[in-house]
C-alpha cells in the first residue's frame, strides 16, 4: 500500500491521460465494433508510425559541425597525456584535490534533445499526413460491389505500412527498438502539456462528432439503408476516418498502438454484452475503461511492471471477466 | 448535509497529507540513483555505509534503451544525488524520467546531478558532420568509456567528490573510501607486488606514456601482475565485436577490433555484412568474436559455423553475468573469458 501511495504523483498525468483517450476511444469503439471494421485503428495506427518513420529518415542531420564546436569548447577533450600528469600529481596528493572541482556538467544533452524537439514537429506532420492518406484510402476501399472485402483494404494497408517501417528503419540506428517502443508505447513518461494538448485536439473532434452524431450512427448501423435514402457515404466516410485518423495519431504517439487499440475495442466489447442502446452502451463502456485504468495502474505500481503492458492485460482479463457475468445473467434471465 | 461535506473535506486533507508526507520518509543515507548497475557498484564502492544506491537498468539489458516502469521515476524522486554515464548514452530516457520525477535536487547542472564522464579518456570523438547514416554516433564520443579500468578510477573519483560536496561532514570517509577502491583497482591492474613498490598512479601515468617497461626492466622491480600480466600475451590479438562498445577495452589492453558485427552502430548485421565478416574473419585467422550477452546469438553463431571462430559472451555491465557482482570481477570476467578464449 505504502508502494501504491509513493507512485501516485507520478501516475497521476497518465491517469488523467488515460481518461482523456478513454472519452472518445471508447465511443468511435463502438462505431467501429457495429462497422466490423475492428482493425481500422492497427492500419491507421501503422500508418502514423510508417509517417514517423519516414521522418526520421528525412531529418538525417543528428549533429551539426556548429553544435560539434559548441559541444568541445564546453568538454575539452582529455588526452592519456593529460591524464597520465594528473596521475603523477596524484601520489603526492592522495586524492585529487589537484584537480579542480569545475562545474562543467553543462547541458549537453539538452543542446542533442533540443534538436529532437524540433524533429518531433516533423515527426508528427508525417505521421498526421500517412494517417490522413490511409483513411483516404480506406474510405474509398468501400466498394459497392465488395469484390475485395473492407476488412481486407485493411489488413493490406496494415502490413504493407508495416513492412515499409520496417525497411525504413532498418537503416536507422536502434531501428528495432524504437519500432518496439512505438507498439508498447509510453503512458508512463506523459507530460501534463501532451495532456492538455491532446484533450483539446478530443474535445474539438467529440464536439464535430457530437452535432453529426445521427448521420454517422446511421451509417454505421446499416450501410445498405443509408446509401438507399441517398446519404453521400462515402463522403461521411472521409469525415469518419479522417477525424479517427486525427484521434489515433494523437493517441499512439503517446500511449502506444497496443494500449490504444485496447481502449478502443474492448470497452465496447463489454458493453455490447450487457446493454442494447447505443447511449447505454456507451456510457457502459466509459465506465468499463475508467475502472480498468484505475486497476491497470494500480497494478503496474504495485508489482512495478511496465505500465502500458499492464493495462492491455487488465483490459484483457475484464473482458473475460464480463464474458463470464455475461453469460451467467443471461442464464438467469432465461430461467426466470 | 453539512456535516458530511465537511467530513469529506477533512478525509480529502489527510489524503493530501500522505501523499505529501511519503516521499519525505527515508533513512538518513544519501540516496543515490544511477543509470547502470557499473556506476552504481562504483558508488557504493565509494560510498560506502554512507549512502543507499539504486541502479535504473538492470545489467543484462541494452543500456541505450530501459521500458519504462513506475518505480524509476520513485527512485529519482527520493534521489539526492542522479548519476548518468553521459555522452549521450540515455538520451532516450534521461530526461523523461528527470522531468516524471520532479525532483528539484537533481535537475541537470545542479550537485545533485553528475555526469560520470567528466575528465574521462574518451575514444572516437567525431570530427566531422555526423548524420543518421553513419548509425548510432555519439557526437561527444564512444560513450563504452567504463570499461576501461582508468576510467573507473575517474569515475570513482568524480562520484566520490560529489559525495563530498553533498555531506562535507563525511568528507574524509568518502576520500579514504574512495583512495581504497583506486588501490584496489590499480592492485588488480597491475599486480599488488608492483604498486606496493612504485604507487597505483605512478604506474598509470607510466602506462599512459608507454614506459612502463622501461621501469619493469629495472633490477629489483617485481614482476608485472594482475589484469595486464593476464592480456600481455595476446596484445595485438584481432577480435571481431558485435557493437562498437568494446573500444576502450581493446585501446587499454592492445587489442585490435577489426570488425563489428552491426554494419554500422546500433543498425542490425545484414546479410551482405555478416558475408564480409566471414571473409575477413577467414583471411586473417581472427579467434574471437566478442558480444554483450544481451544481443542475439544468431548472426554470430552462423559467423562461428562458416569460420570456428569462438564466440565469446562477456558481460560489460555489473549483474550482466553472474561472475560480475561488481566493477573488479566485471572487468576481471572480462579479463578471464578473453585470455582463455585467446589461449586456446
Amino acid at each position: 500500500m505504502d508502494r501504491l501511495l509513493d507512485t501516485l504523483p507520478f501516475l497521476a498525468a497518465p491517469f488523467v491521460a488515460c481518461l482523456v483517450i478513454a472519452s472518445l476511444h471508447c465511443y468511435m469503439g463502438l462505431h467501429v465494433i457495429k462497422r466490423g471494421v475492428i482493425f481500422v485503428d492497427l492500419a491507421l495506427a501503422q500508418a502514423a508510425a510508417l509517417g514517423a518513420a519516414v521522418a526520421l529518415a528525412m531529418a538525417p542531420v543528428v549533429c551539426s559541425e556548429s553544435h560539434l564546436h559548441h559541444a568541445d569548447t564546453r568538454t575539452p577533450l582529455v588526452t592519456e597525456a593529460h591524464l597520465a600528469a594528473q596521475l603523477n600529481l596524484e601520489e603526492d596528493t592522495p586524492t585529487a584535490e589537484a584537480v579542480s572541482d569545475k562545474e562543467s556538467v553543462v547541458s549537453r544533452a539538452h543542446d542533442h534533445a533540443a534538436h529532437e524537439h524540433e524533429h518531433a514537429y516533423l515527426g508528427y506532420g508525417m505521421s498526421l499526413f500517412f494517417a490522413l492518406l490511409a483513411a483516404l484510402l480506406l474510405s474509398f476501399g468501400r466498394l459497392r460491389d465488395e469484390r475485395i472485402p473492407h476488412e481486407a483494404v485493411i489488413g493490406i494497408i496494415f502490413v504493407v505500412c508495416a513492412a515499409l517501417s520496417v525497411l525504413i528503419l532498418s537503416k536507422a540506428p536502434h531501428g528495432h527498438e524504437k519500432m518496439e517502443a512505438m507498439l508498447v508505447g509510453s503512458i508512463l513518461f506523459v507530460s501534463w502539456q501532451q495532456v492538455v494538448a491532446m484533450l483539446l485536439l478530443y474535445l474539438i473532434l467529440g464536439v464535430f462528432h457530437f452535432v453529426v452524431r445521427r448521420h454517422f450512427l446511421e451509417i454505421s448501423q446499416n450501410v445498405a439503408s443509408a446509401e438507399r435514402t441517398g446519404k453521400r457515404v462515402r463522403l461521411w466516410d472521409c469525415l469518419f476516418y479522417g477525424s479517427f485518423a486525427l484521434m489515433v495519431t494523437q493517441s499512439v504517439s503517446i500511449a502506444g498502438v497496443f494500449v490504444v487499440f485496447s481502449y478502443l475495442i474492448i470497452p465496447g466489447a463489454c458493453a455490447s454484452l450487457f446493454a442494447d442502446s447505443f447511449r447505454a452502451q456507451l456510457v457502459a463502456a466509459w465506465a468499463v475503461a475508467a475502472g480498468t485504468t484505475v486497476f491497470g495502474l494500480a497494478f503496474s505500481a504495485l508489482a512495478d511492471m511496465p505500465t502500458g503492458s499492464s493495462l492491455v492485460s487488465c483490459f484483457g482479463a475484464v473482458l473475460v471477466l464480463s464474458a463470464i457475468a455475461g453469460a451467467f445473467i443471461r442464464k438467469r434471465g432465461d430461467r426466470t | 448535509m453539512l456535516a458530511r461535506t465537511n467530513r469529506s473535506r477533512f478525509l480529502l486533507v489527510v489524503w493530501v497529507t500522505a501523499l505529501l508526507a511519503v516521499p519525505v520518509q527515508g533513512s538518513d543515507k544519501l540516496q543515490v540513483v544511477t543509470t547502470t548497475t557499473d556506476l552504481a557498484a562504483i558508488a557504493r564502492a565509494v560510498g560506502g555505509d554512507k549512502v543507499e544506491v539504486t541502479a535504473i537498468a538492470t545489467g543484462y539489458e541494452d543500456p541505450h534503451f530501459i521500458a519504462a516502469k513506475p518505480s524509476y521515476m520513485m527512485a529519482a524522486r527520493r534521489a539526492d544525488l542522479w548519476v548518468r554515464v553521459g555522452l549521450e548514452l540515455e538520451i532516450g530516457y534521461e530526461e523523461l524520467i528527470l522531468d516524471g520525477a520532479r525532483n528539484a535536487r537533481i535537475r541537470v547542472s545542479t550537485p545533485g546531478h553528475l555526469d560520470a564522464s567528466e575528465g574521462v579518456l574518451r575514444l572516437e570523438v567525431p570530427t566531422q558532420k555526423i548524420d543518421r547514416s553513419m548509425g548510432d554516433i555519439h557526437p561527444l564520443g564512444n560513450p563504452h568509456y567504463w570499461i576501461d579500468p582508468l576510467n573507473g578510477r575517474i569515475i570513482a573519483k568524480n562520484i566520490g567528490q560529489r559525495l563530498e560536496r553533498l555531506a562535507p561532514e563525511h568528507a574524509e570517509y568518502f576520500r579514504e573510501q574512495t583512495a581504497s577502491f583506486q588501490r584496489e583497482l590499480d592492485e588488480r591492474m597491475f599486480g599488488p607486488q608492483l604498486v606496493a613498490k612504485t604507487g597505483g598512479g605512478k604506474l598509470w601515468a607510466l602506462l599512459l606514456r608507454g614506459q612502463l617497461d622501461r621501469i619493469l626492466q629495472e633490477p629489483g622491480q617485481p614482476a608485472l601482475g594482475g589484469w595486464l600480466a593476464t592480456m600481455r600475451p595476446h596484445v595485438g590479438q584481432k577480435m571481431v565485436t558485435y557493437h562498437r562498445s568494446w573500444s576502450y577495452f581493446a585501446h587499454r589492453f592492445g587489442l585490435v577490433v577489426i570488425e563489428e558485427l552491426e554494419p554500422k552502430p546500433g543498425i542490425p548485421p545484414s546479410p551482405g555484412h555478416v558475408a564480409d565478416v566471414v571473409e575477413r574473419v577467414n583471411a586473417e585467422a581472427v579467434k574471437v568474436l566478442l558480444m554483450e550477452p544481451f544481443y542475439s546469438r544468431k548472426a554470430p553463431e552462423l559467423i562461428a559455423s562458416e569460420t570456428g571462430i569462438s564466440v565469446v559472451e562477456c558481460a560489460n555491465l555489473v549483474g550482466g553475468q553472474t561472475e560480475a557482482t561488481d566493477y573488479l570481477t566485471m572487468i576481471d570476467n572480462i579479463v578471464k573469458r578473453l585470455s582463455t578464449a585467446f589461449t586456446q
